[in-house]
């Protein structure tokens, strides 16, 4: 089977979206080549990096804790994947030394010798095989399950000889771009305390953990692969506060700042011989509450395209960094001023159109709702920038903050938010999250009036995206899914920007992957 | 038996915490049953709605409420407060938070009371009208500079600016006792500042009443020196006042050392119980609030005894 | 005005309090722009347009002061009053009658007090949403206990004197003494304790905007912009200066307040003024009242 949008499986895009998962883009010109920079020098050994993350962590288990970015961040360095990506979207072997798939619903591991754990024990085919069901298990959810293939479509992981592997799935389908997620633990490892004891195949080993200060690790010299890694040391300080961030920085008690925001950024930027190293796009956009309330009005919805004062909120919330577009489907993100598939002009940001429109709709002044997280993220500065561009359009908004729980719970498991809430995530789109959003209306006892023929024909394109027959058909159903959420207005404006760490400038090596994530196991100090 | 009073009424307000607090925990929003078990795309709404059933069923949710606290009473008297989602025992978990707190807390008494009673004392001599009139709006001032500010202040000027200390982090003492003391000295700082200042000023409140009794207007008529009579009879009359203080004071650090904790990244109780209530962690919200309480209400039962033991007025009544 | 005359602490404070009361009056005379309208680039410097810059998003920083105070200082005020009626009320009625009321009262300050102060704020926000209103719910409850006792005490106290005594023995019942007696000899500390505690439900209140506990975006309030401020002190050191300004200045001028009026109880000698030791005296009345919370 070929991969079909640059390694991309359409079951992984099922799973974009939601706050800081995973994913893969295409190349992206936002990302300036060559993060790390070549090589100045062959990799030294030694040397320590305090790496700061923007949450804290009272647990790391890696079953139910490092479900988000910056957990996984610390997973990268103690437990090994079965593949992992390049900057060219191919898969490069960990775990799995090699992979095939004899069928449409087989995919065959081999899985590499001379594994050892942190304590030692070789990595066996019954550690992969319990890990991948594990990561599957219904009942007992691990904290990424969201990254895991969808009940209806896994079947299951059984070992077929000491090296081997066979995974069946009920449904046709692509995992090995999946395969990037699910991190391989011992057998069993409920019965091991991963919170006390971590215990994984990864370049780095436990050492300490200060809950709610930092995570330190050190090498693990039995590593698989070869002199990595180089770094004696490694720990992450949790830094949930930007200013925190900012002055353990500039103090010198945090060498590498990950993932740091468009505000903090300028404070830090070339200070202390630091340079900056671009990884992954950040992507954000406001989903709107379609069921009930204000905007289950398609026009209303419609007419709140042209109400997003996009320029301000560039120009004060992201620092004039990120790119805004108008498509959110586009496989490509830079659909500024590309053809809408929506059909009709390309919305851009025009108070008295929105408020004609909305006129037309009868909802004048209209009353709107504005979901955010109470977590640091751009939002927090985009919120009241938009909040002054609808008073323009005649629209009064109120900004709601929330816990990521209460977000979360909202937005995904009661789907009841009001207004817009406002979503977040790495490329590529998550349009299949909100097609599925769209979808589930058809799920409800009173859902919305679509269009004659919508929700079936939104169906038909959703379903056929995910089981495509060959590319052709892949792309069709692609394009017509758009064009219906784009008529729909479906999602708002989005904005995407470029992630950015800070490092010294004398590390090289950081794998740096188009996701955002990062694995610091070639990572050395020149 | 007079002793024994207070501890009684101590487990009572214990209780009366513990069934607040299990009230105010079930109010909160956002089903932790729903939460575990998270969106699940793949089940129908149907297939959902028993996994979460069964959550609830497993966590003891469907219970009436106060039945689940009934349960939670008996397990925790036996010692065993929960487990947390991550796998660990609640108990540990707040027990190794709140020693860093408590660490705080005690510290921060240690250093305020022997200073703000230096203070006090040399306030209230005769010919230190001055020094009494300036150290009490100093004390004022550093009372009423937001302690957060105060915090990220000491931050930027000792860490960054100046180099001399760590912006944050926590060691253990006892494997490297230089280093924990390098960390414990700017959250110290920024605690003992508004501690000291409340003392001072009930200490010289108290000291100045001590001054005017007829019984120190004896010891001066006495021939005592003003050092003696300072000393020796006001300042132990003084004291026992201070000790209600204390109680309250200790109470404000356990709770209020919580914006410090944050700043400083000190893994003390207050982190915890944040923590706690955004993942609706129920067991571990409800063993931190207990710790907290607990610690409180023992040093004021303390207090109380103390004084009952000290002051002969009391121990007749 | 004699109580003013003389009293230097009551002069300077009140002369501290006056402007930003009048902010929180009428800011939109004060204010010169919206406290919410983006009007220049962000950090724009200190100019004739904009006296003190802008801010992280390009609005005033002087309009979002003025408009703070409102806020602020209706959260103090508020809670501390309430709290002050709540527990005066429920105080002088218990350690009048005593008995089991009275203990029980005790009791349950006890409790109220033993909460962790930042727990039921976090509660209450969890539960209802970040707001003001609920900023000073959590604080009222905060404090009521500390009116509570202290007008217990007093009342206590004062109900063994003689001309309460007499009171009694002509019939009068518990409600008339209360309002005619008690209440006007507690009076004078009571003040004292409103404008101490009014001081401590600023910080208070400060601290939990900080905490991210208090208004919501973009309503501001200074703890929210000390706060904001925060993430910005190396590009822009000066920004954070003014909110704090305005916290310290608010609460000085409180605290001030509070100590003028008690040298103003003792010259005047009410029996109120003679009562022990449950009387606040300065940063002392956290006794009374509770200290600092958080």
């Amino acid at each position: 089977m070929e991969e079909f949008i640059h390694g991309l499986s359409r079951l992984e895009l099922l799973k974009r979206g939601a706050l800081g998962a995973a994913a893969i883009g295409g190349a992206d010109a936002l990302l300036r080549a060559g993060g790390a920079g070549a090589a100045v020098s062959a990799p030294k050994p030694g040397g320590k990096l305090v790496v700061g993350i923007g949450q804290s962590f009272e647990d790391i288990n890696v079953l139910t804790a490092f479900g988000y970015r910056w957990g996984q961040l610390m997973a990268y360095a103690m437990y090994d994947t079965l593949v992992k990506y390049d900057k060219n979207g191919r898969a490069v072997p960990l775990l799995a030394r090699s992979w095939s798939t004899p069928n449409a619903k087989t995919t065959l591991v081999k899985i590499r010798q001379g594994v050892k754990f942190h304590n030692g024990d070789p990595l066996r085919v019954e550690d992969v095989v319990w890990s991948l069901n594990r990561i599957h298990d219904p009942v007992k959810p691990a904290s990424n399950n969201f990254l895991a293939l969808p009940k209806d479509i896994w079947g299951k992981a059984v070992k077929v000889d000491n090296q081997t592997l066979r995974i069946t799935t009920k449904k046709p389908a692509r995992m090995i771009e999946s395969f990037r997620f699910w991190f391989i633990m011992p057998e069993n490892a409920d019965d091991l305390n991963l919170g006390e004891q971590p215990i994984g195949t990864g370049p780095f080993q436990y050492k300490n953990f200060v809950k709610g200060d930092r995570l330190d690790l050190e090498r693990f010299p039995d590593y698989w692969n070869g002199s990595r890694p180089y770094l004696n040391e490694l720990t992450f300080r949790f830094l949930a506060d930007e200013a925190a961030q900012v002055a353990n920085f500039l103090s010198g008690d945090v060498d590498y700042l990950h993932d740091i925001s468009v505000a903090t950024l300028p404070q830090v930027d070339g200070k202390r011989n630091s340079k900056l190293i671009p990884s992954g796009l950040f992507f954000q956009w406001w989903q709107p509450q379609m069921y009930f309330g204000p905007l289950k009005d398609v026009r209303v919805r419609q007419a709140l395209q042209w109400a997003f004062d996009k320029p301000t909120d560039n120009r004060v919330a992201w620092g004039g960094r990120a790119v805004p577009t108008w498509n959110p489907l586009e496989r490509s993100p830079y659909s500024i001023g590309k053809a809408w598939p929506g059909g009709g002009p390309v919305p851009k940001y025009d108070p008295e159109r929105a408020k004609s429109m909305l006129a037309a709709a009868g909802a004048s002044n209209l009353k709107l709702n504005m979901m955010i997280l109470k977590d640091p993220g751009p939002w927090t500065r985009e919120a009241p920038v938009l909040q002054q561009g609808f008073k323009k359009a005649g629209i009064n908004a109120n900004i709601q903050v929330l816990p990521a729980a209460q977000w979360f719970d909202r937005l995904y498991t009661k789907r009841n938010h009001e207004g817009i809430a406002v979503n977040a995530g790495s490329l590529p789109f998550p349009w299949a999250l909100i097609a599925n959003y769209m979808m589930k209306a058809t799920l409800l006892k009173n859902p919305p009036k679509y269009p004659k023929g919508a929700i079936p024909a939104l169906e038909a394109a959703y379903n056929t995206a995910f089981s495509p027959k060959n590319e052709a058909q892949y792309s069709a159903s692609l394009k017509a899914v758009q064009r219906l959420m784009l008529s729909q207005a479906a999602a708002f404006h989005t904005m995407i920007a470029s992630n950015q760490n800070v490092a010294p400038k004398r590390l090289m090596g950081v794998d740096s992957t188009l996701i955002g994530d990062q694995r610091f196991d070639g990572a050395y100090l020149a | 038996m007079r002793l024994l009073t207070p501890f009684l009424s101590l487990v009572g307000v214990l209780l009366a915490i513990a069934m607040i607090t299990f009230a105010i925990a079930t109010a909160l929003p956002g089903d932790t049953a729903e939460i575990r078990v998270g969106k699940r795309d793949d089940l129908t709404s149907g297939q959902r709605a028993e996994l979460v059933a069964a959550e609830r069923e497993r966590l003891g949710l469907d219970q009436p409420v106060p039945w689940q606290f009934v349960i939670w009473l008996e397990k925790a008297v036996q010692g065993d407060l929960g487990v947390q989602e991550g796998g660990g025992s609640v108990g540990k978990a707040v027990l190794e938070r709140i020693i860093p707190s408590l660490e705080l807390a005690f510290l921060t008494l240690a250093v305020s009371l022997p200073l703000a009673a230096l203070l006090a004392l040399r306030s209230v001599r005769r010919g230190k009208r001055v020094f009494s009139v300036v150290a009490g709006q100093l004390s004022t001032v550093g009372f009423v500079v937001p302690q957060f500010w105060l915090g990220i202040l000491f931050v930027i000027f000792f860490a960054v600016l100046l180099g001399w200390l760590p912006a944050s982090g926590y060691e253990s003492f006892r494997e490297l006792p230089v280093e924990h003391v390098r960390r414990v000295i700017m959250p110290l700082i920024t605690l003992v500042i508004p501690t000291t200042a409340v003392f001072f000023h009930f200490m010289r409140q108290s000291l100045r009443e001590a001054l005017g009794t007829q019984y120190i207007r004896t010891a001066r008529a006495k021939g005592l020196s003003e050092t003696a009579v300072l000393y020796q009879h006001a300042f132990p009359n003084a004291l026992l006042p201070s000790l209600t203080v204390l109680g309250v004071q200790f109470g404000q650090l356990l709770g209020g050392v919580v914006v410090v904790e944050r700043i400083f990244n000190w893994p003390g109780v207050g982190g915890l119980l944040i923590y706690s209530v955004e993942r609706q962690d129920f067991s571990t919200l409800i063993a931190c609030v207990m710790a907290i309480a607990a610690a409180y209400v023992l040093m004021s039962t303390l207090i109380e005894v103390a004084y009952r033991m000290v002051d002969p007025r009391i121990r007749r009544a | 005005m004699s109580w003013l005359r003389h009293n230097i602490r009551l002069q300077i404070g009140l002369l501290l309090l006056a402007p930003f009361a009048i902010a929180a009056l009428i800011p939109g005379v004060i204010a010169p722009y919206s406290p919410t309208d983006l009007v220049d680039v962000p950090f724009a410097a200190p100019s004739g347009d904009y006296w003190l810059g802008t801010d992280e998003l390009g609005r005033d920083v002087l309009s979002r002061l003025v408009y703070a105070a409102r806020t602020d200082l209706k959260i103090s005020l508020g809670a501390t009053l309430i709290a002050a009626v709540i527990g005066v009320s429920i105080g002088l009625l218990t350690g009048y009658r005593g008995g089991a009321a009275s203990a029980v009262a005790l009791r349950v300050t006890d409790v109220m007090l033993a909460f962790p102060s930042i727990l039921l704020a976090l509660f209450l926000v969890a539960v209802i949403g970040p707001s003001d209103t609920i900023v000073m719910l959590a604080l009222m409850i905060l404090y009521i206990p500390g009116f509570l006792r202290f007008a217990r005490g007093m009342a206590m106290s004062l109900r063994e004197r003689a001309f309460v005594e007499a009171s009694v023995i002509s019939g009068a019942g518990s409600r008339y003494v209360i309002w005619r007696h008690l209440l006007p000899n507690a009076i004078g500390p009571l003040l004292v304790g409103i404008s101490l505690t009014a001081a401590y439900t600023l910080l208070a209140a400060a601290t939990l905007s900080y905490l991210g506990l208090g208004t919501p975006p973009p309503a501001p309030s200074w703890g929210g912009m000390l706060q904001a401020s925060f993430n910005y002190v190396f590009q822009d050191w000066r920004y954070g200066i003014w909110p704090g300004l305005c916290i310290v200045t608010v609460a000085l001028g409180y605290m001030l307040v509070s100590e003028g009026i008690e040298v103003a109880v003792q010259r005047s000698g009410s029996a109120g003024a003679a009562v022990g030791s449950v009387e606040p005296t300065g940063l002392s009345g956290s006794t009374a009242t509770g200290g600092q919370a958080t």
